[in-house]
């Protein structure tokens, strides 16, 4: 296993070299090439043309750009006329001086299971993502609403409302966005009196992209303003559903008012607020968590009037703080002759020095607001790191042992009985199949691990006792190379 | 470490699932009842029309237009078979349907038997029975499908795939595959292939080719350096293909730029050289340079029962929107740029 890694984070490092975006519009010969290799296919033979008159290194890294295997080309090169590998009978020949000819037959389509039906021809994910231009995602942290007639979007108490006006002889029109996997036959939309196409559904606060299907034609929202390239060769719609208001009150001889926020950059530019009878506001959707703001009033920065939470900003000043989520309170009860109790975790990059809890009756309490996902945590009573006591669920071994906090699970692992086994893991896609996975707890008949897991396709297995086993109660897995299966579970 | 090998060959070239045209299930019904054969009689041999099975495209349209979906360069169309809805893999280098196993282990397999292909070749079909496929305002009822392992296609391309559609579900209409718009525009034909439609709306191709070979798949001629060669029209393939035992002439018109060597399953290897193909005809149009693997294909021609060359799959299709008429036994296409 670790060979054929190593293997394969070689050839996706080549492939991101010689899979540069535009390489297949460019004409590359690579006779032309002094340190060339070229490769060609001859008779039903793989032909290796090598031009000697390059340094060695040169030459190890043509070939393995050919996939040529090291000790092949090594003992061609000391004048081994046959190699005998696995892959078949490479044949050298020195033609003259400075060449070497490296040559093996193709053979024929070796895969020959007959069990195997599907015909889908795949190109490698590094491959594919130089042909897309595929960019990392961003996370996007908030967003406001670009639309040119309000009418096409709005969103109140949970309800998303689309509208969209057809043409006069458009016969059939379909929702489809990241709200419903992109499908194409789930929401279609009805034609009011007016002429409009509309769908009203239910939606979190969040940032969706979207597209109408009209007649089977897809189409970006004309009517909205917010659009982003897609990996098809075009661009969707993209809306928010707000979860919060900023208001400023008075100030209403002021020409400009904008928001900075931790968010967006500390952006003095954008986004503007808008005027009302009694001040300014903006509705606008944020990701959850704590953000620290402050108002610009026609080029003068300062903090929220009405806000709760303000802290010195260290140059002075005050930032405001808002925060979009439930406060969780991490609590350690006890240790009450302890000087100084902290938290650290992966959620501040586990700094020591930052989040100091503060001393209750019985123990040491901290609040925190944090956005639905799973943290590793610990406390640190006077430079003593420990697991948090009270807390069953636990990642890692001996000291590398963190608690795990998992904020708004969307998903519960869940093995029934069992009721002997001394300890039960849960291991996947999602945290590297490690051995150590993450551990269950005994709860009634069950053992559980409520976990927050991303969109998308997850396989997994659960370990008893070092014993890997199917989720029993799960219908769906699939096969793997063990020829043991994987369970497998889609978020979406 | 439990790793799903897929996760690390970097590329993946299957094969195409056996089919023997049409099947016929022989169904041998002894009566147990009262009304028992005489001692040495033969059997009366039944043909009940319910397991003679084939796609019937049903729906209340003259034409229909399906959008279609991306993961990676793969097409996706979305259906719902008995209740469960999903993506499917447009696939025209495929026959029929076929079902990823994963969501559908319930179904019972009708028979699960050695089959003969057309050549002898041999092969293990899974085939079980859908009583309704849904795709819009397209429905199948008692639909016949295989059943596969598709997992790998999921994990590469993070999409849920109930199966692949192929291109026998379709074959009746007049297809208009547009990759351009993500679009599959289907067009019911009379006895001679002609459009029920508006007669203006027909395609206007740039080119016109005769189909090559058996009715099950899509072959064109194209040409290479003045050789004649025979390539399938396949969406489900993300690149273009060339075969490795084609002429000389032919793959030294290919810039060779990498080479894998592929280990699948078991102890299976495969050579796959990447590059650029230069000087392709198809019809009309000359190709500059396209995307394509050089890679065995002889095992493709054995099971289609006719020579391939080479695919034509998305980083051809791209370039153009392809008419199938096999009524009229024709491709069109009209091509998209000047370019090349």
């Amino acid at each position: 296993m670790k060979i054929s890694m190593k293997k394969n984070i070689l050839i996706i490092n080549l492939l991101v070299w010689v899979l540069a975006p535009g390489l297949f519009a460019q004409k590359i010969n690579p006779a032309d090439d002094p340190n060339g290799i070229v490769c060609k296919v001859e008779g039903n033979r793989l032909v290796f043309d090598i031009d000697l008159r390059q340094t060695l290194a040169n030459l190890y890294t043509q070939a393995s750009r050919f996939d040529i295997d090291t000790a092949v080309l090594r003992q061609a090169l000391s004048g081994v006329p046959a190699i005998v590998t696995a892959d078949g009978l490479w044949t050298s020949i020195r033609p003259s001086d400075g060449k070497l000819i490296l040559s093996k037959d193709l053979g024929d389509d070796s895969s020959k299971e007959p069990s195997i039906q599907a015909d889908v021809i795949m190109i490698d994910d590094a491959w594919i993502r130089s042909l897309l231009g595929f960019e990392p995602v961003s996370m996007t942290q908030w967003g406001v609403n670009q639309l040119n007639d309000p009418v096409a979007f709005t969103y109140s108490d949970g309800l998303a409302a689309f509208s969209f006006k057809g043409g006069r002889n458009t016969k059939k029109v379909f929702l489809s966005g990241t709200f419903n996997n992109w499908s194409t036959m789930l929401t279609p939309m009805q034609k009011n009196e007016k002429g409009w196409w509309c769908v009203t559904l239910p939606l979190k606060p969040g940032e969706y992209e979207y597209k109408y299907i009209v007649d089977g034609a897809w189409t970006t929202d004309p009517l909205n303003e917010l659009k982003r390239p897609n990996n098809a060769g075009s661009e969707n719609s993209v809306v928010y559903a707000y979860n919060h208001t900023f208001k400023l009150k008075g100030f209403t001889k002021a020409r400009r008012v904008t928001l900075a926020a931790s968010f967006n950059g500390w952006n003095p530019r954008s986004p503007r607020m808008n005027k009302t009878d009694e001040g300014w506001e903006l509705d606008l959707w944020v990701r959850e968590g704590t953000h620290a703001y402050k108002y610009v009033v026609d080029g003068e920065w300062m903090a929220d009037p009405g806000a709760k939470v303000n802290r010195p900003d260290g140059a002075g000043n005050a930032n405001s703080f808002m925060s979009i989520g439930d406060t969780l309170f991490f609590k350690l009860w006890g240790f009450p002759g302890a000087r100084r109790v902290m938290v650290a975790g992966n959620f501040n990059v586990w700094n020591r020095e930052e989040l100091a809890m503060t001393k209750i009756s019985g123990g040491w309490q901290l609040p925190y607001v944090l956005g639905p996902g799973m943290y590793e945590y610990k406390f640190i009573v006077d430079g003593n790191w420990i697991t948090d006591p009270d807390n069953p669920f636990t990642t890692g071994n001996g000291d590398a042992t963190n608690s795990i906090l998992t904020v708004k699970p969307n998903y519960v692992f869940r093995l029934h009985g069992y009721e002997d086994a001394r300890e039960v893991m849960v291991s996947g896609s999602f945290n590297g199949w490690s051995k150590s996975g993450y551990r269950m707890v005994r709860k009634g008949d069950n053992w559980i691990f409520p976990i927050y897991l991303s969109r998308g396709k997850h396989s997994y297995k659960f370990v008893v006792d070092g014993k890997w086993i199917l989720d029993p109660d799960n219908k769906l897995w699939e096969n793997n190379q063990y020829d043991t299966g994987n369970s497998i579970l889609w978020i979406e | 470490m439990k790793r799903l090998s897929s996760l690390f060959s970097p590329f993946i070239l299957k094969k195409r699932r056996l089919t023997a045209g049409v099947w016929l299930v022989l169904l041998v019904v002894l009566t147990d009842s009262g009304f028992g054969l005489p001692d040495g009689s033969s059997p009366a041999p039944l043909f009940p029309d319910e397991i003679i099975y084939r796609a019937e495209p049903l729906g209340d349209f003259e034409s229909l237009t399906i959008p279609l979906k991306r993961a990676g360069r793969l097409l996706l169309i979305e259906a719902t078979v008995d209740g469960q809805n999903g993506n499917f893999v447009f696939d025209t280098g495929a026959t029929g349907l076929v079902l990823n196993r994963t969501y559908f282990r319930d179904y019972h397999a009708m028979n699960q038997e050695t089959a003969n292909g057309i050549t002898g070749q041999l092969g293990v079909v899974e085939r079980v029975k859908v009583d309704r496929v849904d795709i819009g305002g397209l429905y199948y009822l008692r639909q016949t499908a295989d059943m596969a392992d598709l997992g790998h296609i999921e994990n590469q391309r993070g999409a849920k795939i109930l199966g692949l559609f192929g291109f026998d579900m379709i074959k009746a209409f007049e297809i208009e595959i547009d990759f351009g718009n993500n679009q599959l525009r289907l067009h019911r034909t009379d006895k001679k292939g002609t459009r029920l439609d508006d007669q203006s709306l027909r395609f206007g191709g740039d080119c016109t080719l005769p189909v090559v070979g058996r009715r099950d798949v899509v072959i064109v001629e194209g040409e290479i350096e003045g050789k004649k060669l025979q390539f399938c029209i396949d969406t489900g393939a993300e690149t273009n293909a060339l075969s490795s035992r084609a002429d000389d002439e032919v793959l030294n018109q290919v810039t060779i730029t990498r080479r894998s060597t592929l280990r699948g399953a078991g102890s299976s290897r495969k050579e796959v050289l990447f590059g650029s193909l230069g000087n392709l005809i198809i019809g009309s149009r000359k190709f500059g340079s396209l995307d394509v693997v050089i890679t065995p294909l002889n095992h493709l021609s054995e099971v289609y029962g006719t020579r391939i060359d080479g695919m034509l799959g998305f980083s051809f299709l791209e370039h153009c929107v392809v008419c199938i008429n096999l009524k009229k036994k024709e491709v069109a296409f009209k091509f998209l740029d000047n370019e090349n």
